[in-house]
């Protein structure tokens, strides 16, 4: 069935085999483009859903529940109750769910290495602060309020609390490093918009190279529309409207993203506002201890703190197990809400195979017509 | 053959882009032809600043680049770096204990050599004995030092002369107390190490009572925490805290006082103590002190020290010296990381912290240099670079579990001095609790008696 020996091609028919193999191409490349740009996005929301934003506010959780628990334990000696009943059981619950915190922040870790490091700082300093509770514990039960049990308690204080150094403090750094990891993975790869071009320069293209297969046809068979290729047309809007759900899915990715860090600002302020409650509390121990001057008083450091917090407002006392639910709420349904359904990737793949199906039909006719002719 | 001359040009193309980035890589490699060195420290804020400042000049003049890395769980990252099998090339060590056991389990590595041909030049044959670790080869840099047995005072409220001797220090605290005044300065708190400013008492004391032989047996484990020397020890610094009126706001301040805070009452008008045992290092903290006249205190005229007196008169002036150092090891070996070590030892390696007024350097050769601008710094370095007898702190050397017990024993010792034998015995059931193998046995530097 070749062409006879010697004999010229028609220009036509190898324009017609060129235009084919370009918009095939074409739509290979539209296929890998739209489905990596789908895909890249919706792992990336997996992964803030699954991962990084848990990593961010499980820090968070194990802060406010690490400050109640010091809560507890300061009023527990203020108010004598220790002697009877020790820490209580709330302050083991708020120890207990502090560690599973920390072990979800461990396992999502998405801050890499210095993460680690910061947790690991935190998972040494934490026993002890326990250590040096238990001991306070243990001095105020036999002999009531004694300076020993409140050096233990004063210790145990500047451990969790004190600036820069502090199991609190040491915990804004790890969730500083979980907030950079999640903008990071917010604003690079398949997030950013520089990315864009890769899916939509080959859908523009292709939408082009397909309106130049209609005029091209018009011109040689005199036909006004070619069905097939027309129907490739629409298909391509149509792959091209759900990759750019990924759009979509990016900005309410990003909108979750300024929500957690809202989440995280007005959550740090709140157990700032709850920590004022077991400051007061330790004022008070330790005033009743060092009940001297500041020249006989226990020094400037602690003379600062009984002034500081001797008189301190506590914060607002709404049950913060409700709060810490509701305050996460929006996080997890904005990113619920740009999670999109993974048959919208099954969609761009089964359009690109249509398109391509319909190239295939929509020039076949033009190239079996010209196939014996030379021009 | 039409295609011919394209494919020569297509080869000629080929080369010419080959060569152009064969240039543009030998370009990128020149400009990092010095490698890199990562280096752990505990050192965060301010001390990571000028310890960068330090890593930048070495930098500068050798062309490696130093990856930094400052946390304050050293011991933690170190030890999960090794078992990773990913140590630093250098790490800094707050202590010789810690130095000492990396050496033994084979972390770390020598570095003879790196002193250069002469190391007494630089360094005191004390230090160069400390820097083995009782390991019989060189594995350490101190990077920075602090003298420990040491008293401080200001001299504008201190109308006696400088004490030598135990005795004479214990007539001037008799004779403040007659006086109305409260002799000494205390202050414990220290998180998460509370408790350490009373081990430095014990220790000193038991060091310069006792000598350094029995120090170092102490310090290595095989000396009871029961026996004479210890027991000793402590009632002799019994005889300050244990004494009604003797520390400022009696035992529960000097429990809940912060260290950093207890020697400000010194420059107070009129001052409510007189004098603070605190290391080098709180020089630091005292120029940060307002004077009567509101101005910054200046050492020498706003605050001065003397040496741990002697037990013995005879031996006045010549008593062997607590001293502590932050230590610079090498432990993945590699010409970059030696040229670090080296650089760290030399004299612009060491000057950094002096030029800051806040720590001193061990090696001898910055006195002749005038990087110590006071009297009262340059009296400190020179006792650390030419005392005869350098002891290491013992409570660096002991087990983690040793020191801790220790730190708590010395505050339960200051809330109810009566405890002490009870407490005694605890500490020797923690010692004879603690396997032999794990015990340090770190010579004092110089002669022993």
């Amino acid at each position: 069935m070749t062409a006879p020996r010697g004999k010229p091609r028609s220009t036509t028919r190898r324009d017609l085999l060129r235009l084919r193999a370009a918009l095939l191409v074409m739509t290979a490349v539209v296929f890998a483009g739209s489905l990596a740009a789908f895909t890249g996005v919706q792992s990336t929301v997996d992964n803030v859903t699954n991962r990084t934003a848990p990593a961010v506010l499980e820090v968070e959780a194990a802060r406010s529940a690490l400050v109640r628990a010091d809560n507890e334990a300061m009023s527990s000696f203020q108010s004598g109750q220790g002697q009877l009943i020790g820490l209580g059981q709330q302050y083991q619950n708020q120890i207990a769910i502090s560690s599973q915190n920390l072990a979800r922040v461990a396992e999502n870790n998405s801050a890499g290495e210095p993460g680690s490091r910061t947790l690991q700082l935190v998972e040494g300093l934490l026993p002890a602060y326990g250590g040096l509770i238990e001991e306070a514990d243990a001095h105020f039960r036999t002999g009531g309020s004694t300076p020993l049990g409140a050096t233990n308690l004063w210790n145990a204080s500047r451990l969790m609390h004190q600036p820069g150094s502090g199991i609190l403090a040491q915990l804004d750094v790890l969730a500083n490093q979980e907030q950079e990891a999640l903008s990071n993975t917010l604003s690079t790869g398949w997030m950013n918009p520089a990315g864009m071009p890769i899916w939509i320069v080959p859908i523009l293209l292709l939408l082009g190279l397909l309106c130049l297969a209609q005029v091209f046809g018009k011109r040689k068979f005199r036909r006004t529309v070619n069905p097939a290729l027309a129907g490739a047309t629409l298909l391509l809007l149509l792959v091209a409207g759900v990759t750019s759900m990924t759009l979509v899915s990016r900005a309410r990715a990003d909108a979750a993203g300024q929500t957690v860090n809202q989440v995280v600002d007005r959550w740090r302020a709140e157990t700032a506002g709850d920590a004022l409650s077991g400051q007061r509390d330790l004022a008070e121990v330790l005033s009743a201890q060092c009940p001297g001057t500041v020249q006989d008083g226990c020094g400037d450091t602690v003379n600062t703190f009984v002034t500081r917090y001797g008189q301190a407002e506590a914060g607002s006392g709404v049950s913060q197990d409700q709060q810490g639910l509701e305050r996460t709420k929006p996080v997890y349904y904005k990113l619920a809400s740009a999670d999109q359904s993974v048959l919208l990737g099954y969609l761009i793949a089964v359009g690109a195979v249509a398109i391509a199906v319909l190239i295939l039909f929509g020039l076949q006719r033009g190239i079996d017509e010209y196939r014996y002719r030379s021009t | 053959m039409t295609n011919r001359p394209r494919f020569r040009r297509l080869v000629v193309l080929a080369i010419a882009l080959m060569s152009f980035a064969d240039l543009g890589i030998t370009a990128c490699t020149t400009a990092g032809s010095g490698g890199s060195v990562n280096v752990l420290a505990s050192w965060t804020g301010a001390e990571e600043g000028a310890f960068r400042s330090v890593l930048q000049k070495f930098t500068d003049e050798t062309g490696i680049t130093v990856n930094y890395t400052g946390n304050r769980a050293l011991n933690q990252v170190l030890l999960a770096d090794i078992q990773n099998g990913q140590p630093p090339d250098v790490a800094v060590l707050p202590s010789v204990g810690e130095l000492a056991r990396y050496i033994r389990s084979g972390d770390v590595q020598p570095v003879d050599g790196i002193f250069g041909a002469h190391p007494t030049d630089s360094y005191s044959a004390q230090w160069l004995q400390l820097l083995q670790a009782g390991m019989g080869k060189l594995y350490a840099v101190p990077v920075k030092a602090d003298l420990k047995s040491i008293v401080w005072y200001n001299p504008a409220a201190f109308p006696y002369e400088r004490p030598t001797t135990w005795g004479q220090l214990t007539a001037i605290g008799d004779d403040l107390r007659a006086n109305g005044k409260t002799p000494w300065c205390v202050g414990m708190g220290a998180t998460p190490a509370s408790g350490f400013p009373g081990t430095d008492w014990i220790e000193d004391i038991l060091l310069h009572q006792s000598g350094p032989a029995v120090y170092q047996q102490w310090a290595a484990g095989d000396l009871a925490w029961t026996s004479p020397e210890v027991r000793q020890a402590w009632t002799t610094w019994g005889e300050i805290v244990a004494q009604p009126g003797f520390v400022r706001g009696g035992p529960t301040a000097a429990l809940l006082t912060e260290f950093s805070d207890a020697g400000k009452p010194m420059f107070a008008n009129p001052p409510s103590c007189s004098l603070e045992h605190q290391a080098s290092f709180i020089m630091g903290g005292y120029r940060n002190v307002a004077g009567p006249d509101g101005n910054l205190l200046q050492p020498g005229t706003g605050f001065d020290f003397f040496p741990f007196p002697a037990f013995d008169a005879n031996a006045a002036g010549v008593e062997p010296t607590e001293v502590s150092a932050d230590l610079a090891a090498m432990f993945q070996p590699s010409e970059n990381a030696r040229m670090l070590m080296t650089y760290l030892a030399s004299e612009k390696g060491q000057a950094v912290w002096p030029l800051r007024g806040t720590a001193f350097s061990a090696n001898k050769k910055l006195l002749e240099q005038n990087v110590y601008t006071d009297p009262v710094s340059l009296k400190i370095a020179e006792t650390l670079t030419s005392m005869d007898t350098l002891c290491f702190d013992a409570s660096d050397l002991m087990p983690a579990k040793m020191s801790d017990a220790f730190f708590r024993a010395v505050l339960e010792y200051i809330a109810d001095p009566g405890r002490l034998d009870g407490l005694l015995d605890s500490l020797e059931k923690v010692r004879t609790g603690i396997q032999h193998d794990d015990w340090l046995n770190v010579p004092c530097g110089g002669s022993t008696r």
